[in-house]
Parts: structure tokens; C-alpha cells; sequence
């Protein structure tokens, strides 16, 4: 489903990542870790085709990353869905808007907006914050709003960028639940964290970074 | 469809958030257009009348004393020919002492005196175009001279090419004043959908994200911008129409000599000017929206 082979990447002339492949499956459930600076963001950035590799391939859900078309680009990122680590929710629209309009880019009809949007909002557990504006609800609560964004349209991949970041231990139980239910949905996954806790015990593989490259894979 | 109607909300949910520079936005662009309007209905006011006046505007042909009947009907014929002649009178030697003799009325027994009648017939030629080239007109003047039988060729030379040279002024004027202000609209547009959408800026970016098309992005400023121009055409036909309403109905009650002046404003005048407003507005949002990359 995620496939990268010998991406390297840099900014200026700092390179962050150096001759990168692997390859996520279709219905798989992975991490990728490392320590902040590794360059987990910036990987899962070109995932998406948010930056584009100095040299290497990068496929995703049978889309040749590097070949899309300015054009292309939203269809290829209608089926990701993605837990942004600076959240990018918008604060002047409230918290029911800001996951519908990630239907309403697909042009869904309002009435099964609203159906997907609360029953999205009930797995997250914040039905009743659905009309509030994000600035007055805690990190916690904006973290699960984003991530109700990115699985509302039921995407082929889920992308996530330290989603686990401001939650307590309760919370970071419950997201992580989700994330299992949504994988055997058949949604696959990747998470970028730095918290071992996260993986440790899953069994689900786990791609190490350390200074620009991948320093080894094994299982949490 | 779907995506219209959303962004449709979302253009006036954001008017609304935006009314004091949007309002502004507004009137600028109906005192643009009411200018232009104004303009534009002196200049047609002044080339009606214009018009009017130079209907009276003739090519004389006066003809040689012997000619005979067949020869004036031979000459007729060639101007008849001609594509860009009207009307053609014919005023016989006869005729033209009667008009005279009207038109010096009561000084008319001086004629009597005469034993001969000294005026030549003439043929009368109205042309096609009501206020000629007058350079046209010399070259048709000239031509006529040629012809057998015509004695001399008389017009007004110099009253066509004022009234000509006034007219093709305010014509010119008015395709200036009018391309400046159409680039004026579409720069002040310009201007306030740019400051609004770079206010967005990061919603456009989250947007994109998110997987939205270029149309989806863009739609609502796009919407917004021709409302912005639509509305303040409305509002200018208003102000018109208010002020055409003025004219006509209030102040030639007091001064009844202006009617013949004013012109009515067409009926069509009215939904152009929102129709300009909005295609101008139109055009400067796409300029603002520009290219939107991913
Ligand atoms: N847009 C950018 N311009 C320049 N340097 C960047 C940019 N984005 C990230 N970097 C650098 O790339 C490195 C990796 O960053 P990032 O991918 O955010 O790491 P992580 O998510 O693992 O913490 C960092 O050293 C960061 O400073
Ligand atoms: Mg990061």
C-alpha cells in the first residue's frame, strides 16, 4: 500500500533522510519511530506528497507519488487519511464543520455528513463538544477531533504524526483502540511517535530511524 | 452541484464576517460605474443631438442650365447607383425660386425684378451615415464633379468636420475612461479578495490537505467577488435611476424647457451595468485566487 525505495530527502543541505525503502502492506498496522529530529514527519510528508523526494520512488495506494499531476494530488489525498501533528484544525469553524468538510470536499450529501460526522464523533467520544470551536476545547480533545477528521471518509491509508502526543494514559488507551479497529476494518496504518509505550507489547512492526537512515525493523 | 451550494454558504458566511471592507469594495465599484454611466448617457445625449442637427446635412448638386429632361433623369440615375447615397430630391429651377422667395418672405417682390430666374436645378443627396467622415465626404463630392452635366457640388464642410471631430472625441474618450475604469474595478477587487483570501491562508492550506480541488478552494472567493461586483452595479443603477427619476419627473415640472436635453436612460442600461460589475469582479477574483499549487 506504502511503498518508498531509496528516498533521500534534504533541506538546504541538511539531509534528513537518506536512502529510505520499505514497504507497508495492504491491512497493515506499523510504526515508525525514532527521536525527535529523526525525520518521522518529514517521511510521512512525502507520503503524502506534501514535499517531494531529492531522489527515489514513492508509491502509495498504486499512485506513482513522484508522477502526480498538480491536478491529481487531492484525489491521491482523498484516500489518506491524516492526523496532522500541528492538527490543522480550523478555529473559526466549529467541531462538527471541521470533520464534515473533510466529506464535503468529496461532495457527500449533508444528511449523511451529519450521519458519519456523529457517529464519528460518538467513537471518539465527543458528541457533545460537536458544537464547540476548537481554541476552547483541551490538546487532548483537539487531538481526538483530529483524528475523527482523518478516519471520517473511511480512508485506504491512515497517516498519523504523533497522534498520542497530548493524551493521558486513559485517552492515549482509547485512541489506540481505535486505531486497531479502524486497521481491522481493513484501513492500513501508519503512526509516527517517539513513545515506545505506544508499540511496545503490539506486536506490530516497527521501523527504527536514527540519523537519516533506518536503523533497524522489528516487532513492538 | 453539491460543492456550489456549499461554497455558496461559505461566500456569505465570509461576506458577512468581512461587511465593513466588502461594503467598501462595494461602493468603490458603484461610483466607478456610476461615473462611466454618466459618461457614457452624456455622450449618447450629445450624439443624438448631434445626430439631429446634421440630419438637415446634404450634398447640393447643382446642374448645368440646358440640360434636358433625359440628361436629369440619366444623372438621377447614376446617383440612384450610388450605395452610399440615401435620398435624392430633385428641385427644379422653379422650385428652388419658391423656396427662396419663402424664405425671404416678405422681402420676396425684390425677385420680381428679376425677368430671368437665375437659379440652377439641383439634385438634394442625403447620405447613409448620419455624421460622415468628412474626408468621405469630399472624395464623394468630388467624384459627383466629375460627372457630365453637374455644374458644381456644395456641402458644409466645415460645420460636418466639427460636429464629426467632436463625436469621434467623446467616442474615443469614452473607450478610454471606459477601459480605465474596467481595469479599476478588476484592480479593486483584485486587492480585497487577495487581503481575504490571504487572511484564509492557512484554512486554504489545511484545505489542501485535506484533498480539496482547485474549484473547491477557490469557489467561495469566487462567488464573493462577483457578488461584490454584481451588487455594486445594482446599487449604481439605483443611484441612475434615481437620478434619471430626478430629471424627468421632479425638475421639468419646474423647468419644462430641458426635455428636449434629456435623453431617457435604456431600459437595457440598467442590467448592463450589473452585468459589467460582476464580469469585472469576476475576473479580478480569479487574478487574486491565482494558481493554487499543491
Ligand atoms: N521545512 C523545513 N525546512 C528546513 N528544515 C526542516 C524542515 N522540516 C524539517 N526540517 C528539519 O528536518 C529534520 C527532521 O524533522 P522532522 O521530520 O520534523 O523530525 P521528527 O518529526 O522526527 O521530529 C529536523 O532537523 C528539522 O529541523
Ligand atoms: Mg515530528
Amino acid at each position: 500500500m506504502i511503498q518508498l525505495s531509496n528516498v533521500t530527502k534534504s533541506y538546504d543541505d541538511q539531509v534528513v533522510l537518506r536512502d529510505i525503502s520499505f514497504t507497508i502492506e495492504k491491512g497493515e498496522l506499523a510504526f515508525i519511530t525514532g527521536p525527535s529530529g529523526a525525520g518521522k514527519t518529514t517521511l510521512l510528508r512525502l507520503i503524502y506528497r506534501a514535499e517531494r523526494p531529492d531522489k527515489g520512488h514513492i508509491f502509495v495506494a498504486g499512485w506513482d507519488v513522484e508522477k502526480l499531476k498538480q491536478r491529481t494530488i487531492p484525489f491521491l489525498r482523498r484516500n489518506l487519511g491524516i492526523v496532522f501533528q500541528d492538527f490543522r484544525l480550523l478555529p473559526n469553524k466549529t467541531v462538527f464543520d471541521n470533520i464534515a468538510l473533510a466529506l464535503r470536499i468529496h461532495g457527500m450529501h449533508p444528511q449523511e455528513i451529519r450521519e458519519h460526522v456523529m457517529e464519528v464523533l460518538d467513537d471518539v467520544g465527543l458528541r457533545d463538544k460537536a458544537h464547540n470551536y476548537p481554541p476552547h476545547l483541551s490538546g487532548g480533545e483537539q487531538q481526538r477531533i483530529v483524528l475523527a477528521r482523518a478516519i471520517v471518509s473511511k480512508p485506504s491509508v491512515l497517516l498519523a504524526d504523533e497522534p498520542t502526543g497530548n493524551l493521558d494514559p486513559e485517552n492515549t488507551r482509547t485512541v489506540m483502540k481505535l486505531f486497531k479497529e479502524i486497521n481491522a476494518r481493513g484501513t492500513t496504518v501508519l503512526i509516527a511517535t517517539h513513545h515506545r509505550d505506544l508499540f511496545l507489547g503490539t506486536g506490530r512492526r516497527v521501523i527504527h530511524l536514527k540519523d537519516t537512515r533506518i536503523e533497524k525493523e522489528d516487532t513492538g | 452541484m453539491r460543492t456550489f451550494i456549499y461554497s455558496l454558504q461559505t461566500a456569505f458566511k465570509n461576506l458577512w464576517q468581512e461587511k465593513w471592507i466588502n461594503l467598501l469594495t462595494l461602493l468603490s465599484i458603484s461610483v466607478s460605474l456610476l461615473l462611466l454611466s454618466a459618461y457614457l448617457i452624456v455622450t449618447l445625449n450629445i450624439d443624438s443631438i448631434l445626430k439631429k442637427w446634421s440630419r438637415g446635412f446634404g450634398i447640393v448638386v447643382y446642374l448645368n442650365e440646358d440640360l434636358s429632361d433625359a440628361e436629369i433623369e440619366t444623372l438621377r440615375g447614376i446617383l440612384q447607383d450610388d450605395p452610399d447615397i440615401l435620398k435624392i430630391r430633385y428641385v427644379s429651377k422653379e422650385e428652388a425660386l419658391k423656396e427662396l422667395e419663402e424664405t425671404l418672405g416678405q422681402d420676396a417682390p425684390i425677385l420680381a425684378q428679376l425677368n430671368e430666374n437665375p437659379l440652377p436645378a439641383s439634385f438634394e443627396l442625403r447620405l447613409k451615415e448620419d455624421i460622415p467622415d468628412p474626408s468621405f465626404v469630399e472624395k464623394k463630392a468630388s467624384e459627383i464633379r466629375q460627372i457630365p452635366g453637374v455644374e458644381d457640388v456644395e456641402y458644409g464642410e466645415k460645420w460636418l468636420s466639427s460636429l464629426n471631430t467632436i463625436s469621434q472625441g467623446m467616442k474615443v474618450i469614452a473607450i478610454f475612461l471606459g477601459s480605465a475604469i474596467f481595469v479599476a474595478i478588476i484592480f479593486i477587487t483584485y486587492s480585497t479578495i487577495k487581503i481575504l483570501f490571504y487572511r484564509r491562508i492557512d484554512e486554504v492550506e489545511t484545505l489542501k490537505l485535506l484533498g480539496a480541488t482547485r474549484t473547491f478552494i477557490r469557489l467561495p472567493y469566487l462567488i464573493e467577488g462577483l457578488f461584490i461586483g454584481l451588487s455594486g452595479g445594482i446599487v449604481s443603477s439605483l443611484i441612475l435611476f434615481g437620478i434619471e427619476y430626478f430629471f424627468t419627473v421632479k425638475l421639468i415640472e419646474f423647468i419644462p424647457s430641458i426635455r428636449g436635453i434629456i435623453m431617457d436612460i435604456p431600459l437595457r442600461a440598467y442590467t448592463l451595468i450589473p452585468a459589467t460589475g460582476a464580469v469585472m469582479s469576476f475576473i479580478g477574483s480569479i487574478f487574486a485566487t491565482g494558481r493554487i499549487r499543491y
